[in-house]
């Protein structure tokens, strides 16, 4: 029974000293993006901030830095952009599974292809096609691109999802006289909001913290998703106005932490959803 | 194919449109980088077909010969370390108090974008960072300019997306040490094995199925690795910490290579198929 407690105090110790590794950096972060400049050029990164400022800092990030720009459209094409990529796999899973498109699985895995690549595959046909039919650095482009690299994975799950749904249903409703499209808005549709709420987690954060795809395929400050921003602002500001750049990461990150904590439940599941696949 | 088409018009129409844009944004640009990757292309003139002249630079050129270097040492460390130390993590956690709390704190980084964690590291990495804490503890010889000499660098990117990383394989392993049955551990018990005992020889066999299936998204996302590298150092100094990922984007959109980007996608594209081709091989395979 001693050796047993001994243990897990020698547990607590050990993971206390591990958890403090990695919350420090975070740590570190916040105080120094409260700090006035010249409060963060008179110290070392360590050191308590004298001042607070973080939402001074913020609004800086969000002016001088032009994130506001960024979040802006990101937050679009991360709504909107996941929306239509789930109504469209919705949709492609419907026509597979319940309507039995003959072939059903060769269509699946065409759409399924997508994930399998590396993206270094598509960056350059995708660039020069942009540029060619004039998506290039517009937001109708970068929406349309960010639908349709969410569109293979939410196709995976939600045809997963759809083979375990009873056949009776659609049954029932076929013999009520019911055309396609009301069983798939009326009767498929709302069955499918768990993992929809999964899927549109996943793909906000995906779209969200898209840093390549928003390099290469738009270059103004109107357009440009927020991490693309971000980088571009970190080679500026990083040695001139270093607190500035740090609230703005502070900023940029906030979406994503408060969807992860406040879904976690959702998340873990969407996990083993994928795992278990 | 009318037949076809009669038969299952209501069904295509559903399917159609996911499926176009797919055939439209994605195999058409792999048709286009395979076909890419035997020109010379800068974007200006028509491509210039040159056969395997590109194929054959990536093992000759000593730029790429470092990319491909610095691709196997970040596959590996990825392999190794966020795997590693997830398990660790759960296993400490299994049945702790507290566990959300600390479950919470490792999993924060997860949280935030490759990114924003390489602008983190760099921050850390600066002069009055870790170099400062070094000092104090009176390690001054092991300071140094982190992100700027090698191979030290490419170690110092590894450690952010460790950090990165972590918390989601430790998620899962979670998720796997709950499902195991609990007879086996009963046994070991009155059998009197100890902690580490358990560990090796119940623990890890039974969670083996979940590690394999960890250890594989670790594998396809590491041979992707981008961002960091693109933040942290842009893959210098001297393009001495590029990977092949960073390689392909420099060499294309800095250069304007276009063939050469090309041939170094197709690489990886083999390399990283052909390596997690026994994690794909469970996801397809089996329902086809």
């Amino acid at each position: 029974m001693k050796r047993i407690r001994i243990g897990q105090w020698v547990t607590y110790i050990i993971i206390s000293v591990l958890a403090v590794f990695w919350v420090t950096p975070v740590i570190l972060v916040v105080m120094n993006a409260s700090k006035s400049l010249a409060d963060f050029s008179s110290g070392n990164i360590w050191v308590f901030p004298k001042t607070f400022q973080l939402g001074l800092n913020m609004m800086d990030a969000l002016r001088m830095g032009n994130l506001g720009h960024g979040l802006l459209s990101s937050l679009c094409y991360g709504v909107l952009g996941s929306g239509i990529a789930i109504f469209l796999a919705a949709m492609a899973a419907f026509g597979i599974v319940i309507l039995r498109l003959k072939g059903g699985f060769y269509w699946f895995l065409l759409i399924y292809s997508g994930t399998i690549f590396p993206f270094q595959m598509y960056l350059v046909p995708l660039f020069k096609g942009y540029q060619k039919l004039g998506l290039y650095d517009t937001f109708g482009g970068m929406l349309l691109f960010y639908i349709a690299i969410a569109i293979p994975f939410c196709v995976f799950l939600l045809r997963n999802y759809m083979t375990t749904l009873p056949y009776e249903i659609v049954e029932a409703a076929q013999l009520d006289g019911s055309h396609s499209f009301g069983i798939f808005t009326r009767i498929i549709g709302p069955l499918l909001l768990p993992p929809i709420s999964v899927l549109f987690l996943f793909q906000f954060t995906w779209i969200w913290n898209d840093l390549v795809f928003g390099m290469t395929l738009s270059r103004s400050e109107t357009v440009r998703p927020v991490m693309a921003g971000l980088a571009t602002m970190q080679g500026i500001y990083f040695r001139s106005g270093i607190t500035t750049l740090l609230a703005g990461i502070v900023l940029t990150s906030m979406p994503t932490i408060l969807l992860f904590f406040a879904l976690q439940r959702n998340f873990i599941k969407g996990m083993l959803l994928t795992v278990k696949s | 194919m009318t037949a076809y088409l009669k038969r299952n018009g209501a069904a295509l129409l559903y399917t159609l449109p996911a499926a176009l844009l797919i055939t439209a944004f994605f195999i058409t640009s792999i048709v286009y980088t395979i076909y890419l990757s035997f020109t010379e292309y800068s974007g200006l003139a028509a491509p210039k077909w040159v056969g395997l002249a590109n194929y054959v630079a990536i093992f000759q050129d000593a730029t790429y010969i470092t990319s491909v270097n610095n691709t196997l040492i970040w596959v590996i460390a990825t392999l190794v370390l966020p795997v590693g130390l997830g398990l660790m993590f759960s296993v400490l956690l299994q049945n702790l108090k507290g566990q959300r709390l600390f479950k919470n704190i490792f999993y924060l980084p997860y949280a935030m974008s490759l990114t924003v964690v390489g602008v983190i590291w760099v921050f850390l990495f600066s002069q009055t960072g870790i170099n400062f804490v070094l000092q104090l503890f009176g390690l001054g010889s092991f300071a140094r300019d982190w992100l700027t000499s090698t191979p030290d660098n490419t170690f110092a990117m590894i450690v952010a997306s460790v950090w990165q990383g972590t918390g989601t394989n430790m998620l899962l392993f979670l998720i796997g040490l709950s499902a195991l049955p609990k007879e086996p551990f009963e046994a070991a018990a009155i059998d009197g094995a100890n902690r580490i005992r358990t560990f090796w020889s119940i623990t890890l066999p039974l969670l083996s199925p979940i590690t394999i299936v960890v250890m594989g998204m670790s594998l396809v996302n590491s041979f992707k690795i981008f961002d960091i590298i693109w933040v942290m150092t842009m893959g210098g100094p001297y393009r001495s910490s590029e990977t092949l990922a960073v390689t392909m984007y420099r060499e294309s959109f800095v250069l304007f290579h276009f063939g050469q980007g090309a041939a170094i996608s197709i690489v990886l594209t083999v390399a990283s198929i052909a390596v997690s081709w026994f994690y794909l091989r469970k996801t397809i395979v089996k329902e086809g």
